[in-house]
C-alpha cells in the first residue's frame, strides 16, 4: 500500500465551528486514486465540513490533510488548483458572460498576471473541457440563457480546464431534474473511467451512492462510520444507524437498489 | 467564432467609436461657452499659430476645467466599477459610501492643520479614503460575504459622519479654509493647469494599474469559494483592487472634491452598453466618466448663465432619479 505518496487523505482530522462542539472528530482515511468515492450521511453529519476542509476553505483544527505526499497547507493555492478541482452545489458568474470564457477561467492556475493572454495549452484545454461536457455547441452563449443542468456541465467544464488529477463535487445535481442528475452522474462516471480522474462526491441520494461510486464513506455525527467498497458497506443495517430510516437492497437487472420500507 | 460574438463585438466597436466622438463635440462646444466666443478655427490658429487673446484667455481659463472635468470623471467612474467588482455589488459608489468624504475629511484636516504639506494632500486624502473603506468593509462584512443593504446602510453613516467632521471643520475655521470650501462645493470653475498636472499623474498611475486589474476584477465576478478552489488568493486580489480605487476616488476628491453617483451611474451605463468583461468595462467606463462629468459641469456653466451650478450639484440632481431608474432596470441583470 502506497496510499501516502499519491492522491489524497487525511490524518486525524478534526474541526469544531464553535469550542468544545467538534463538527469532525478524528477522520482519518485515504481516498482511492483512480476511483469515485462517495461520501454520504444524514444532514448535519459534517460532510459539507469534511468537503470544506477537503477544498481547503477551512483549516482544520488538528489533523492533517495530504496531497500527494505533501500537507496541503505547505502547497501553494495556485499549485493545488492544479491539482484538485472542485465544483460546487451553487455558483455565481455574470450573467452575459460567454459559457468559452468562463470555461476559460479554469485556466486561471495557469496564468499570470502578466502571461493573461491564453496560449495554446489554455485554448486546447478549454476546446477539451467543452467537448468533455458536451458543451461546445454551447460555448458563445450567455451562461444565463442556459438551463440550471447545463449550467452545471458548464461549471464541470471549467472544473475540466483546470486539467487535474482529482475532482471534488458537492452535491452538484441539487436542485436539478431526475434527467439532469443522472447526465451529470453519467458524465462524472465517464470522466473516472475515460480519463481516470479520482473523483469523490457528496451525495444525497443512496441509490445514486449505489450506483455511481466504486467507494463509499458514511459520515455519522461528524465520526466516520464506515469506508470500503460501495457494494459491501451499503446495508440496511448501515442505512439504519446512519439515516435512522428502514431499508432493503434488491437488485434489479442486476444492480442493487435500496428500498426504503417505512 | 459565432455570429451571435461578431455582431456583439462590433456594437461594442461603435459604441466607443460614437463616445469618443461625443466627447469631442462636448469638448468643443464646452470651449465654447461663457462670456468669451470665438470660432474653432480661430482658436485652433491662436493655440498654435499665432497669439490671439482670447484663445489665450480660453487656453489658461477654461482648458484646465475642461481637462479636470474629463480626467476626474473618468478617475471616478473607474474607481465605482473597481469598487463595484470587489463588493459585488453594483450600488459601491466610492462617492456614496464615504470613501470620498473620508479621503476630503482627510485632506482637509492636514492642510489646514499643517499648510506646508498642502502639496501631499492627494496623499493625505488617499490614506483618508482607505481608512473610511477599511471601516465601510468591516462592518458591511457578515458571514463571509458584503451584504447589499449592509452596505449601504453603513457607507451612508460612514459618510454622513465624514461629511459632518468636514463640514464642522469647515465651520469652526469660518469658512476660510479654502480647501475646505473647495472641496465641500466640489466646484471646478477656477482649475488651473497645475491642478490639471496633479490629477493627470494620478490618472496616468491609475488607469495603468487598470490594465491589470482588469482581469482580477473579471475573477472576483465568482463566487469566493470558486476563486478559492481556481488557486486564487481572494483577500489579496480584493485588497489590491480596492487599494486602486480607492486611490483614483481619493485623487479625484483631492482636486474636484465630492461627488456622488458619479463612480455609479457610469458604470452602470457602461455594463448595459459593453456588458460585464472588465476589458471593456473600465476603458469604457474611463470614457463615458470623462463624458458625462464634462456634461455635468458644462450644463452646470450654461442652464443658469451668467451664474455656474457646480457639476456635483447637477451629479446630484440628474443622478438620483437616473440611479432609481437604473435600480428598476437593472433587476433583470443582477437578480
Amino acid at each position: 500500500m502506497d496510499n501516502h505518496s499519491i492522491g489524497l487523505c487525511a490524518e486525524h482530522l478534526s474541526f469544531s465551528y464553535v469550542k468544545e462542539c467538534s463538527v469532525i472528530n478524528n477522520i482519518s482515511f485515504s481516498i482511492s486514486a483512480g476511483k469515485i468515492t462517495a461520501l454520504i450521511g444524514p444532514n448535519g453529519c459534517g460532510k459539507s465540513t469534511l468537503f470544506s476542509l477537503l477544498t481547503g476553505k477551512l483549516k482544520p483544527d488538528a489533523g492533517n490533510i495530504i496531497l500527494d505526499g505533501q500537507n496541503i497547507s505547505d502547497i501553494k493555492r495556485r499549485d493545488i488548483a492544479r491539482r484538485v478541482s472542485v465544483v460546487h452545489q451553487q455558483n455565481t458568474a455574470p450573467n452575459d458572460i460567454t459559457v468559452r470564457r468562463l470555461v476559460a477561467m479554469g485556466r486561471t492556475p495557469y496564468q499570470t498576471l502578466f502571461s493573461s493572454a491564453q496560449n495554446k495549452n489554455d485554448s486546447d484545454a478549454v476546446e477539451r473541457a467543452l467537448q468533455i461536457t458536451n458543451t461546445e455547441k454551447h460555448a458563445d452563449r450567455m451562461i444565463s440563457t442556459l438551463s440550471g443542468g447545463q449550467r452545471q456541465r458548464v461549471w464541470l467544464a471549467m472544473a475540466l480546464a483546470q486539467a487535474t488529477d482529482i475532482l471534488l463535487l458537492d452535491e452538484v445535481t441539487a436542485y436539478l431534474d431526475i434527467y439532469y442528475q443522472l447526465s451529470i452522474l453519467k458524465l462524472v462516471q465517464n470522466l473516472n473511467r475515460e480519463y481516470g480522474m479520482t473523483i469523490v462526491l457528496v451525495m444525497h441520494d443512496v441509490n445514486q451512492a449505489l450506483t455511481y461510486s466504486d467507494e463509499v464513506m458514511v459520515m455519522q455525527k461528524g465520526e466516520m462510520a464506515a469506508f470500503g467498497k460501495t457494494s459491501e458497506i451499503i446495508t440496511p443495517e448501515r442505512i439504519r444507524d446512519a439515516f435512522r430510516v428502514n431499508s432493503r437492497i434488491k437488485s434489479c437487472d442486476g444492480k442493487p437498489f435500496c428500498f426504503f420500507t417505512d | 467564432m459565432s455570429k451571435e460574438k461578431t455582431i456583439s463585438n462590433l456594437r461594442v466597436t461603435l459604441i466607443f467609436i460614437t463616445t469618443v466622438v461625443l466627447i469631442l463635440i462636448l469638448f468643443l462646444t464646452a470651449m465654447n461657452i461663457g462670456g468669451l466666443k470665438t470660432s474653432p478655427a480661430k482658436l485652433f490658429g491662436g493655440l498654435f499659430i499665432r497669439y490671439d487673446k482670447d484663445a489665450a484667455v480660453i487656453f489658461e481659463l477654461r482648458f484646465p476645467r475642461i481637462v479636470v472635468a474629463l480626467l476626474g470623471g473618468a478617475l471616478m467612474a473607474v474607481a465605482g466599477v473597481l469598487m463595484q467588482a470587489v463588493m459585488k455589488n453594483p450600488l459601491a459608489d466610492p462617492g456614496i459610501i464615504g470613501i470620498g468624504s473620508g479621503a476630503a475629511f482627510f485632506a482637509i484636516l492636514v492642510t489646514a492643520l499643517f499648510p506646508s504639506l498642502a502639496v501631499f494632500m492627494p496623499v493625505f486624502s488617499f490614506l483618508g479614503g482607505l481608512l473610511a473603506f477599511a471601516i465601510v468593509y468591516t462592518l458591511a462584512w457578515k458571514g463571509g460575504e458584503i451584504s447589499a443593504i449592509r452596505l449601504i446602510l453603513v457607507g451612508i453613516a460612514v459618510n454622513a459622519v465624514f461629511t459632518g467632521l468636514y463640514q464642522a471643520f469647515d465651520q469652526m475655521t469660518g469658512g476660510r479654509n479654502v480647501n475646505a470650501a473647495r472641496v465641500i462645493s466640489a466646484n471646478i470653475s477656477l482649475k488651473t493647469w497645475n491642478d490639471v498636472k496633479i490629477l493627470a499623474v494620478y490618472a496616468l498611475i491609475g488607469l495603468l494599474l487598470c490594465i491589470l486589474a482588469a482581469k482580477k476584477c473579471n475573477l472576483l465576478s465568482l463566487s469566493d469559494q470558486t476563486l478559492h478552489s481556481l488557486g486564487v488568493r481572494v483577500g489579496r486580489t480584493k485588497i489590491t483592487v480596492s487599494v486602486i480605487s480607492v486611490l483614483l476616488a481619493s485623487a479625484f476628491t483631492a482636486v474636484v472634491g465630492t461627488v456622488g453617483f458619479l463612480g455609479l451611474i457610469v458604470p452602470h451605463i457602461a455594463r448595459l452598453l459593453v456588458g460585464s468583461d472588465h476589458k471593456r468595462l473600465i476603458p469604457y467606463s474611463v470614457l463615458l466618466g470623462a463624458f458625462i462629468f464634462l456634461l455635468a459641469d458644462t450644463v452646470g456653466r450654461t442652464i443658469a448663465y451668467p451664474y455656474e451650478i457646480s457639476a456635483s450639484v447637477i451629479m446630484a440632481v440628474v443622478g438620483g432619479p437616473a440611479f432609481i431608474i437604473l435600480l428598476k432596470r437593472s433587476r433583470r441583470i443582477y437578480g
